[in-house]
């Protein structure tokens, strides 16, 4: 069926989802501008909200907040050296000295325009791969949707947490908590202790925002310090200041705009992974790298422009494959899920073309953030850093309840996200990052099917390990990135404790 | 923290190694398609964190082992600091119970009771679980202001603007 790009149009520039934009930009700056408060919970949280809208609006509301979120991360990394979200780590590098030596406002004019840049080359990613990636798409069968499941997890495994080991436990957890309710082959019901309330599973919001939010609450009222303290701003915008450092670094731009996106698109890895790639690069490219990490505006661009680049290349796996690009895209997903759309090659051809409607308002969204974040941006920084913790901390566990509850009007879903929060914190002491669970359990079921229908045609067939891997080139390649995945930190390891020794020697 | 041995992670290992050699044991009575998948994830799970567990005990590897600083960890210091230091644990670790179990209570009682007034009830708790020092009678009245209108927000956006049936319970 072939798209109506003038009904897409008309859709993405209504002025009710150019509102929902703009709410959506605002929302998810000021929370991304709170360090511990990262995109995933910003769209956790706010995710209930979109149900009650229309599949388009509420998706452009989520990804305006997304991609609000990513940026907003960049304030109190520039201001107060304190990255709002993971994905703005590597922008404390130059950010913060930058600051220090009173140009933050530069360099917060500079993280709008970077994050813009970055954020409409993945828009632009997002619309124009999307519909080719989706027939190559058409060529995968269910084994290989299981080793991407596999890939999901040990890029998740490998990246999010300082060890591979302990990732690869949280994403065989999060699969297991997948299988709670009835089997989706076979019918049986599973590990639900007798509980009908456990009969439908875990809910996969409830759980992300469980896991997300209440081990930030509860190290939020650990500690009588201020959760921000405020650096003070210098001179007005900086504009064209900043447009002349950008067109010097333009190349630096673009291409950390592609990394960011080309980051997005794998299963698991997001901004933080994005950031620090490109800021790598950044500064191997550059002619005076040894400014890098002293307040070298290209450090900065690099950073910005690569995180924001990873909202659209992240939506690409998402909307394509079903497997989330980043963890804020795993919260997506259970949106889209939540809003009965199936992700997956047919929804470009079907859905009356909800995916470009979607596409189209996040590139809306991501010019909207130009004016939003220079403009209002800084001033709701400003309100953030006064907001007591005596208040926020009550808004925020408020949130969290009517949130998990307005999932399906079911108090039962604020159990559930009680429950997995509170087991989120313990596993968080224990060194098991909540990422790699959230994961399992969104691909739980994608790696369920695709494991059992492997197991019944190959059985069928008498092969099982043919029909899973032997016979099937895509699943050759799959796998081999998932080794490659998996040597790559123990060859990093390898490599430094052999410069260790080295260093020891001389 | 280089040479110290991961006891959090451990104990954390032993629980996921628990939960995947159950969910082995439950499988196996299951029907043969039900069973396949939770057996096959069960036994690796067992089996990552019995790795991860032998990991962590072997002292060669242990001391590789790069393991995040908490923030909230005790510093150096003197006799004077560190007694100190301790009483902040101590309350904090009270503020985190308190947090938990406010969490817990509301989750459970706001069906029974009703959500308007288990969630006012609850956001004060908290009010007070985040407040540090002594504050000006004035300034906690505001506090406790911002907070009511924050429940009466939130109440109608939610019952009325959203029309999500919320549990009025035995009160409202």
């Amino acid at each position: 069926m072939a798209v109506d790009f003038g009904f897409v149009l008309a859709q993405a520039f209504s002025p009710f989802n150019l509102l929902l934009a703009v709410i959506g930009v605002v929302l998810g700056t000021v929370i991304g501008a709170l360090p511990g408060l990262s995109a995933t919970m910003a769209i956790a949280v706010l995710v209930p909200f979109t149900f009650a809208m229309d599949p388009a609006s509420g998706l452009i509301m989520l990804g305006a907040i997304y991609t609000g979120a990513i940026y907003g991360g960049a304030y109190a990394a520039i201001l107060v050296n304190t990255p709002g979200t993971p994905s703005a780590i590597a922008t404390t590098f130059d950010g913060y000295p930058m600051a220090k030596r009173g140009d933050g406002d530069l360099a917060m004019t500079l993280a709008t325009l970077a994050s813009v840049v970055g954020g409409v080359v993945g828009a632009l990613s997002l619309i124009t791969l999307s519909p080719l990636l989706a027939n190559i798409a058409l060529a995968f069968q269910s084994s290989e949707y299981f080793w991407l499941a596999i890939l999901g997890l040990t890029l998740i495994a490998s990246l999010s947490s300082g060890n591979v080991l302990k990732g690869l436990i949280g994403g065989a957890f999060g699969l297991i908590l997948s299988m709670i309710g009835v089997a989706v082959i076979g019918g049986d019901t599973r590990f639900t202790f007798g509980s009908s309330a456990l009969l439908g599973g875990i809910d996969i919001v409830s759980a992300l925002i469980g896991l997300y939010c209440i081990p930030v609450l509860i190290d939020l009222v650990a500690r009588p310090d201020r959760h921000l303290e405020p650096a003070p701003l210098g001179r007005g915008f900086r504009l064209f200041e900043a447009v002349g450092l950008c067109v010097g670094n333009g190349v630096n731009l673009l291409r950390s705009s592609v990394i960011g996106t080309l980051v997005g698109i794998l299963p698991g890895a997001g901004g933080s992974i994005a950031s620090l790639v490109s800021y790598s690069e950044a500064r191997r490219a550059s002619r005076n790298p040894e400014r890098f990490g002293r307040g070298e505006p290209g450090g900065l661009l690099a950073t910005e422009s690569a995180n924001n680049a990873t909202v659209g290349g992240g939506f690409i796996p998402t909307l394509v494959l079903g497997i989330p690009g980043t963890p804020p895209d795993a919260v997506i997903l259970g949106a889209l899920l939540v809003q009965g759309i199936r992700t997956g090659p047919e929804l470009f051809t079907q859905q009356n073309g909800i995916a470009y409607i979607f596409m189209f308002g996040l590139l809306i969204a991501t010019l909207m953030m130009l004016p939003i974040g220079l403009f209002i941006g800084r001033y709701a920084y400003r309100f953030i850093v006064n907001t007591p913790k005596a208040l926020l901390v009550p808004l925020i566990a408020f949130m969290t309840v009517v949130g998990s509850f307005a999932i399906h009007s079911n108090p039962h879903d604020v159990v559930v996200m009680v429950a997995m929060g509170v087991l989120g914190w313990l596993l968080g002491l224990a060194g098991f990052g909540p990422s790699p669970i959230v994961l399992g359990l969104v691909l739980g079921q994608i790696a369920e099917q695709g494991f059992m229908r492997a197991y019944m045609i190959g059985g069928a067939r008498g092969n099982f390990g043919g029909q899973l891997l032997f016979d099937r080139p895509i699943s050759w390649a799959i796998v081999a990135l998932i080794l490659v995945t998996l040597a790559f930190p123990v060859l990093r390891r390898l490599r430094r404790s052999r410069e260790a020794g080295s260093e020891v020697r001389s | 923290m280089n040479g110290r041995t991961d006891i959090a992670g451990i104990l954390g290992s032993l629980f996921f190694a628990s939960a995947g050699a159950y969910v082995f044991v439950a499988s196996l009575g299951m029907s043969p398609m039900a069973a396949m998948f939770p057996r096959t994830v069960g036994a690796a799970l067992a089996l990552l964190a019995l790795v991860q567990i032998v990991t962590a005990l072997a002292p060669r590897l242990r001391n590789r082992e790069r393991m995040v600083p908490r923030q909230d960890a005790a510093g150096e210091g003197s006799g004077a600091a560190v007694e100190a230091d301790a009483d902040g644990q101590a309350e904090s670790r009270g503020r985190r119970l308190v947090l938990l179990a406010t969490m817990v209570a509301w989750a459970l009682l706001f069906p029974v009771v009703g959500i308007f007034v288990t969630s006012l009830a609850a956001c004060i708790v908290l009010m007070f679980t985040g407040l540090f020092g002594r504050i000006s009678p004035r300034r906690l009245a505001l506090y406790l202001a911002v907070v009511l209108a924050m429940v009466i927000f939130f109440h109608l956006l939610m019952g009325t603007v959203l029309n999500i049936p919320l549990p009025r319970g035995l009160l409202f």
